[in-house]
This record gives structure tokens, C-alpha cells and sequence, in this order.
């Protein structure tokens, strides 16, 4: 995941030549001057890409909160949230021209192991926020002791057993991503039923496992065996995800294990994704239950544009009794996507 | 039982002729005695009878008693039907000593109800896994106060703001796990490592140093502000020193 990540243009490169500046002073630091400007590029370019990554996603975990009563995304409103990526990149050169004094302090920023955090509720259930210098999104440790793909952890000791929340990143996960772009209401919550398709490796996987606990269920549909098999093993130690490697498009192979649903959640890169969305709802969501479709334009139709690409999308959901609710862009965490909530079958006279 | 009683009487009898034997012997004063112990024998017969007589009394009334115990165990308690129609309708019935108070209750309604509200207020909920609203310490104060002013330490670094201007209800306080492949890219040293985040910015040596020269340069400049500056170190004289430069240009 680190190289799409690290090859991904636009407003990151002037933050990652400012992280490169800081770099080259700490090494200069050591070194000497000859000796910083070379490492200084090329840990620059590397570090560049992952610290952006990793920073930019814990920018604030109150922007859930601000940005609950906006139903929908806004792209201009969007727009103005570049600032504080650039103050980022301008703290680099200064930093850098004073490399010498801070040379042991490379690893300053982010949050670093032995840091105390605050852990606070969020506004969605299930879903935490961890509070620092740097806030981030943050889920339950179900298996505590135990991270996923890296992730950093959060331990608290009270005195009645250890507990442990896993910090979310939201450059990784593409639900993750919807909640900070201020999604209302995700309908994933402790106790409920999810059907997962196109689980990947699992990295999102394990946190809608944290979220759903001990009495929901997830089932996590992946085709490719080469992904499906690190599902497996996030599996193995989580008893409530089911992998199953099979074909989302022929929902009757797996039908006998999968029970009925209260929410699809799609994360499938294909042209089809709508047909293939239906089709599982049909066979295992109930009246009234939510879909939450992830839509990549570029894989949709790479020449039009993406607004168009998700008002279509969203049509074709209305044709299968799909009812959208919501929709939000996923800016900056990844660029032409969009999350749409659906209700399937809206049960007249309940909340949707 | 009266002729077992009788037969202790006889046995008392002997001895006493034995006894009136020995005085005959001896003297004639022993005579009279003897005159005067019969009457009481006479008293011990009357006696005996009134006895005999009182124990038949007593018998008879114990088999009376026994008569009427086995009439009451023997005939069921039967109640009038329209007796029975009436407790149906009472409280007080067959059934109500079974039945321990029934209008009784420990708390009132409302009691009850503020009780199950204090419940439910220490934690956030089953949603949220029942996060604790965490006792509010010193310490936990000023690090929730810290986050609050945050902004402050790193003028470059932008953050939203506050969601709300009271301290949080439900918190709980961790420490960041650091993993093996951390050790030398992102995890604080040792002697970094402090109890609260106040304790970790107080003995950061490049934020208080930072802080240190802002509080000089704001003191620096309320200095120059103040009632007062201008007497000491300005450029104008007072009044008084006025005049009596004048004074002393008009002299020369």
C-alpha cells in the first residue's frame, strides 16, 4: 500500500521536498555536510511519501464531528483543506537550514511509542478517537497483544484487564476515509451484521470486526487467493469474520454461508460494481438494510468526469430499489472517490 | 394408680408398729405418742382420697381436650360460600399469607428511576463498548486543559477546532505500544518517557526554551506599556523639571 501511496502527485510534492529539507539536516547532523545532501534526497523521496501519508490522516479527529450536519460532499468546500498540508511543507526548509542543533530529533512529530494519548468516544458507535499533539480515528483491539498490518496501538491500563485501540488510517481504508470526510451515519455499529465485499487483504476488515465486536459478524468476500490469503489469516484470529474466496458477482456459490445482512459494505474496483452490489443485496440484505458503496471513477469510465460517473452510478443503484442517502468525496485521503449510503427497500414508516 | 398408692400407704404402716413395739418396752410416756401418731394416720387417708378423687377430674378433662383436637382434625374447615365469595375480592384472603406485603416496595418510583440514571451515566454506553467517564484528577485535568491549547506550542501546526469548550465526560488515558520495528524511527527515548503529557512538554528542552523567550519578549513589551515607562524612560520631563530649567535660564 505504500507505493500507490508514494506515487500518488499533485499537492504532495511540495511537502514531501519540505520533509526531504528536514531529513537531509538530521543526517547532516551526523555526517557532515557532503554526506546530509545525499541522504537528504534520497530519504526525502522515501520519507517523503510515507510520513505524508501517515501525518496527513491524522490531521484532526474532530473533523467527524464538525462535519456530521453536512449530508452530502461539497468539492469546493473541500477545496480550502490544502492549507494545512502546505503549512506542513513550509515547516520543512526551515528546519532544514537548522539541521545541526536538532540532530538527534529526526523522529520528532507523529506519535511516537511511549506517547501519552487521550482515547475519546466518537460520534459513530464503535469508533474512537485517540487525542494527542496529533489526533487520530481509532477501533477497539479485539485481539489485544495483536496488530494488523502495523498499525500503531493504544494501551490502557485500568485496573479491571488491558485494553487496547488500534489507530485507523485513514490513507489505508476507504471507510475510514468516509468518516473523517464526515459521513453521518456509517450503520456499522456493535451488534450488526456486516457482508463485506472485496475485502483484500483484510486491513479494513479487522477494524469493522473492532467495531461490530463480539456479537456482530463480519463476512468478507475476497477473489483473488493471493489476498484472500492474508484474509485468512486476519481470520483466524478474529472469530467473528468468515472469509470467504469467491466470485462476488455469483453470490448463490457462497450462499450457504452467509446469513441475511443488515449492511453491504463494496469496496470492488469494477465497471459492474452497481449490478454486482445488487445482486448480493437480493440474496442477503433485509428490507430496510444499507449498503455503503465506495465508487472509483477511474474504473467506472476513465473518460468522463467524476462527478458524472457518481450521479450514474447512483441511478443505476435507483433502479435496483436502492434508496441513496448520502454521499461524500473522499478528499485528500484518495483522489475521485466517493462513498454513496443507500437504504435497500426503505420499510415505510421506520428510520432509515 | 390408686391401689399402687395404697400399697405405699401399708408399707408406711409397718414401720410404725415396729416403732410403737420399741416404746411399749421402754417407758410409759411412749403411750400417748402413739395415741397422737393414729390421727394422722386418719389425715393420710383422707388426704389420699381427695387425691384419687382430684386425679380423675384432670384425666376427664384431658380426654375431653383429646376429643376435641380429634373433631377438629378429623371434620375439614368448610366456609360459607358467600364468606369465600367476599375474600376473593380482599386483600386480606387465603392467599395473602403467602404473599409478603405485596404493596411493599424498596425504592420509590422515582428514586428508582435516578438510581437507574446514575447507573447508566458512568459509562458511554454499550455502543461504545462502555467507555468509563473516568475519575477527573489533577493530572488528568491539566492534560485534557493541554489538549485544549495545543495550538500554541507549533505555530506552523493547524488544527480544527475544539468540538466543545467543556473537558470530556468520558475519556480514558493510554500510552502509544511501541513495536520492535519502531526502535529507531518512531518512539521516544527512555528519558523522554513521562507520566502526562505536561510532564512530556515540560521537559521537551526545545519547547521550553521556545516558551521561555516568548514570555520574555511578552514581558518585555508590557513593560514598555505600563503606567509609568514613559517617567523613566522617555523623553519628556515632568512639570516640575520644566519649571525649574526655566528658572534656572532665566538666571543666567
Amino acid at each position: 500500500m505504500g507505493r500507490p501511496e508514494f506515487n500518488r502527485g499533485g499537492g504532495g510534492g511540495g511537502f514531501r521536498g519540505g520533509r526531504g529539507g528536514d531529513r537531509g539536516g538530521s543526517r547532516g547532523g551526523f555526517g557532515g555536510g557532503g554526506r546530509g545532501g545525499y541522504g537528504g534526497g534520497d530519504r526525502g523521496s522515501f520519507g517523503g511519501g510515507d510520513r505524508g501519508g501517515f501525518r496527513g490522516g491524522r490531521g484532526g479527529g474532530d473533523r467527524g464531528g464538525f462535519r456530521g450536519g453536512r449530508g452530502g460532499g461539497d468539492r469546493g468546500g473541500f477545496g480550502g483543506r490544502g492549507s494545512p498540508r502546505g503549512g506542513f511543507g513550509g515547516r520543512g526548509s526551515p528546519r532544514g537550514g537548522r539541521g545541526s542543533p536538532r540532530g538527534g530529533r529526526g523522529g520528532a512529530g507523529g506519535m511516537r511509542g511511549g506517547k501519552t494519548v487521550v482515547v475519546e468516544p466518537h460520534r459513530l458507535g464503535g469508533v474512537f478517537i485517540v487525542k494527542g499533539k496529533e489526533d487520530a480515528l481509532a477501533t477497539k483491539n479485539m485481539v489485544v497483544g495483536e496488530s494488523v498490518y502495523g498499525e500503531k496501538r493504544v494501551s490502557v491500563d485500568d485496573g479491571a484487564g488491558s485494553i487496547e485501540y488500534r489507530v485507523w488510517n485513514p490513507f489505508r481504508s476507504k471507510l475510514a476515509a468516509s468518516i473523517m470526510g464526515g459521513l453521518e451515519n456509517t450503520h456499522i455499529k456493535p451488534g450488526t451484521k456486516l457482508l463485506y465485499l472485496g475485502a483484500a487483504s483484510g486491513t479494513t476488515v479487522s477494524h469493522c470486526s473492532d467495531v461490530v465486536g463480539p456479537e456482530g459478524i463480519v463476512y468478507a468476500v475476497e477473489f483473488s487467493h493471493r489476498s484472500g490469503r492474508d484474509l485468512l489469516g486476519v481470520a483466524k484470529k478474529r472469530p467473528n469474520v468468515v472469509p470467504i474466496v469467491e466470485d462476488a458477482r455469483h453470490p448463490h456459490k457462497y450462499r450457504m454461508l452467509v446469513g441475511m445482512v443488515d449492511v453491504i459494505f463494496s469496496d470492488v474496483a469494477q465497471p459492474d460494481q452497481a449490478r454486482i452490489v445488487a445482486l448480493n443485496a437480493q440474496n442477503f440484505l433485509r428490507n430496510g438494510g444499507h449498503a455503503v458503496i465506495s465508487i472509483k471513477a477511474n474504473c467506472i469510465d476513465s473518460t468522463a468526469e467524476p462527478e458524472a460517473v457518481f450521479a450514474g452510478e447512483v441511478n443505476k443503484l435507483k433502479e435496483e430499489k436502492f434508496k441513496p442517502l448520502e454521499q461524500v468525496t473522499l478528499e485528500p485521503y484518495e483522489r475521485d472517490h466517493a462513498v454513496v449510503v443507500a437504504v435497500y427497500r426503505p420499510v415505510k414508516g421506520k428510520k432509515v | 394408680m390408686s391401689a399402687l398408692y395404697f400399697k405405699k400407704l401399708r408399707k408406711q404402716q409397718n414401720p410404725d408398729v415396729s416403732s410403737s413395739e420399741d416404746s411399749d418396752s421402754d417407758e410409759e410416756i411412749p403411750k400417748k405418742k402413739q395415741k397422737q401418731q393414729k390421727p394422722v394416720a386418719e389425715e393420710f387417708d383422707d388426704f389420699v382420697v381427695d387425691r384419687a378423687v382430684r386425679e380423675e377430674a384432670p384425666k376427664e378433662g384431658a380426654f375431653e381436650a383429646v376429643d376435641l383436637l380429634g373433631t377438629s382434625y378429623l371434620e375439614p374447615y368448610e366456609m360459607d360460600k358467600d364468606l369465600q365469595e367476599l375474600l376473593e375480592k380482599s386483600v386480606v384472603g387465603p392467599k395473602f399469607e403467602g404473599d409478603h406485603q405485596p404493596q411493599n416496595r424498596l425504592l420509590g418510583r422515582n428514586a428508582a428511576a435516578r438510581l437507574k440514571k446514575s447507573e447508566r451515566e458512568k459509562t458511554k454506553g454499550s455502543a461504545w463498548f462502555n467507555l468509563p467517564a473516568t475519575e477527573l484528577t489533577d493530572e488528568h485535568k491539566r492534560d485534557l486543559e493541554f489538549l485544549q491549547m495545543r495550538s500554541t506550542l507549533d505555530p506552523l501546526a493547524h488544527y480544527r477546532r475544539n468540538d466543545r469548550a467543556v473537558l470530556p465526560k468520558y475519556f480514558q488515558v493510554g500510552r502509544v505500544v511501541d513495536a520492535p520495528e519502531d526502535f529507531y524511527s518512531s518512539r521516544m527515548v527512555r528519558k523522554e518517557r513521562k507520566k502526562t503529557m505536561v510532564d512530556e512538554i515540560l521537559h521537551n528542552e526545545e519547547s521550553l526554551s521556545k516558551a521561555k523567550k516568548k514570555y520574555a519578549e511578552i514581558r518585555q513589551k508590557e513593560q514598555s506599556k505600563r503606567r509609568g515607562a514613559f517617567q523613566k524612560f522617555g523623553n519628556r520631563k515632568s512639570h516640575k523639571q520644566q519649571r525649574e530649567s526655566k528658572m534656572k535660564n532665566k538666571k543666567k
